[in-house]
């Protein structure tokens, strides 16, 4: 089963991290899921596919209520990110769920209504949760052509979605311990995903000029502090788009 | 217990329940550790106390085991909830699988009769794992039951053994109320989660 961690905490509002499954098969891309709460509201963010719906909600379950869970957010369309919607509207059918509209008529096909989307429009948007109001930002081509990441302006944290990501062993530290050698892991991930250097750019402009304590990607380990920075600046160097002149590198079957 | 012998209406309704035993299981997590905590306290004064308060000691020792027991059953019990909440999963999968077959024009439906028969064939299979699990969580909430039935016993052994406190005797009782409040709530919310469990099984 994952295991849940609480990542920040400041009274009623808390950022837990559902993460690490020994039980996930090899041929499934480990990720993280994050919920946000304000008191008894929450939000989901990539909820994940369907084949490891039961692995978060019982994680989930063991930790906190889900039924608070109000609204998911979706970073893209990939099944990794939202084929378990119709196992999530099982549970709960009036839940909402936040994406890119570019999206509108495609993650109908793993569930929903036309009443359960939320279309963010390509400008971003807030979501509002309780008290709190979080911030779409746009990361469109990073990697999917309709993007968004999720800012938390009052807990300092960044959900990036597939940026920052890394495909890590089951048992690696749920946060980064040593940049340098996790960057590795992470490069060939963002070469070959990360199309567009104008977008990448873009994103690294913007982001850099907010204060993250936190950067939260879908897949592997968490930057925090200083390491946030140290990433934002890696990823404004690196070459993208480049992961096919880089055959030799071993490349995740699915981001 | 009676069994279901068919899945749950829907998988929301079986996940519903879900939630609300793994909620009362972290409710009996947090009075058990309570427990704990008491009976040691109770322990060591009682330790300090000397002679007139050596039953009273021994019965709070029974007490800290008791709520280890407890909070061992409840550990496992979360993991049993884990691989439950995987068959309400798979079981909940499979009728969208069937939904969307039984959409198909019923002309073609015979050329996919080989895939439906494979689907039927899994449906059955996880619905019998399924039924297997409920009836084995209905099995470990009894047992968590008649653990608190011990518990319950103890606590008023603890009352008695009190009264011999002498000069402590009114503060060992007090020790000795809070541990059996704590402990009668754990059984009231097992009884209302075996309730409601056989009511999902009716």
């Amino acid at each position: 089963m994952k295991k849940t961690t609480s990542i920040f905490q400041d009274g009623e509002h808390q950022w837990i991290v559902v993460a690490r499954d020994p039980q996930r098969p090899d041929y499934l891309i480990d990720t993280n899921e994050y919920l946000v709460m304000d008191g008894q509201r929450a939000l989901l963010t990539d909820p994940g596919g369907s084949e490891i719906f039961s692995a978060v909600f019982s994680a989930l379950t063991a930790a906190v209520d889900p039924r608070h869970i109000e609204v998911l957010f979706a970073s893209h369309q990939d099944p990794d990110i939202i084929s378990s919607l119709a196992l999530w509207l099982e549970f709960k059918p009036e839940l909402k769920c936040h994406l890119s509209w570019l999206w509108s008529e495609f993650v109908p096909h793993f569930g929903g209504r036309d009443d359960t989307f939320i279309h963010i429009p390509d400008e971003g948007g807030t979501i509002r949760l309780g008290r709190l109001t979080l911030e779409a930002l746009p990361a469109h081509y990073l990697h999917s052509s309709g993007n968004f990441h999720l800012y938390d302006r009052k807990a300092h944290i960044l959900f990036s979605g597939d940026v920052g990501a890394a495909r890590l062993s089951g048992d690696y530290p749920l946060f980064v311990e040593d940049f340098d050698r996790h960057i590795r892991q992470a490069e060939g991930f963002h070469r070959r995903w990360m199309g567009s250097t104008e977008a990448k750019r873009d994103w690294c402009e913007r982001v850099s000029q907010l204060p993250i304590d936190m950067l939260c990607p879908q897949h592997g380990a968490i930057y925090q502090g200083t390491d946030v920075m140290r990433f934002i600046n890696w990823f404004d160097e690196l070459p993208v788009g480049s992961g096919l002149r880089r055959a030799a590198s071993p490349m995740p079957a699915q981001a | 217990m009676e069994i279901p012998s068919s899945p749950s209406p829907t998988g929301g309704h079986s996940l519903q329940l879900v939630v609300e035993i793994s909620a009362g299981i972290r409710q009996v997590t947090a009075l058990s550790s309570q427990v704990n905590l008491v009976a040691l306290n109770a322990m060591l004064a009682a330790k300090q106390a000397g002679s007139q308060a050596r039953g009273f000691g021994i019965v709070s020792g029974e007490l800290r085991q008791f709520s280890g027991q407890l909070d061992r059953q409840m550990h496992e019990l979360g993991d049993f909830i884990g691989d439950l909440v995987h068959s309400v999963a798979e079981s909940a999968r499979i009728r969208l699988h069937v939904a969307h077959l039984d959409q198909i024009p019923a002309a073609i439906q015979p050329r996919l009769a080989g895939a439906a028969a494979r689907i039927e064939a899994r449906q059955a299979r996880i619905d019998s794992d399924g039924s297997e699990r409920w009836f084995g969580l209905g099995n470990r909430l009894d047992h968590a039951l008649r653990l608190c039935n011990t518990g319950i016993a103890l606590s008023r052994a603890a009352k008695i053994e009190a009264v011999y406190g002498q000069a402590l005797a009114a503060s060992l009782r007090q020790v000795a109320d809070e541990i059996e409040d704590a402990i009668v709530t754990i059984l009231g919310t097992i009884k209302q989660l075996r309730r409601a469990l056989a009511h999902h099984a009716g």
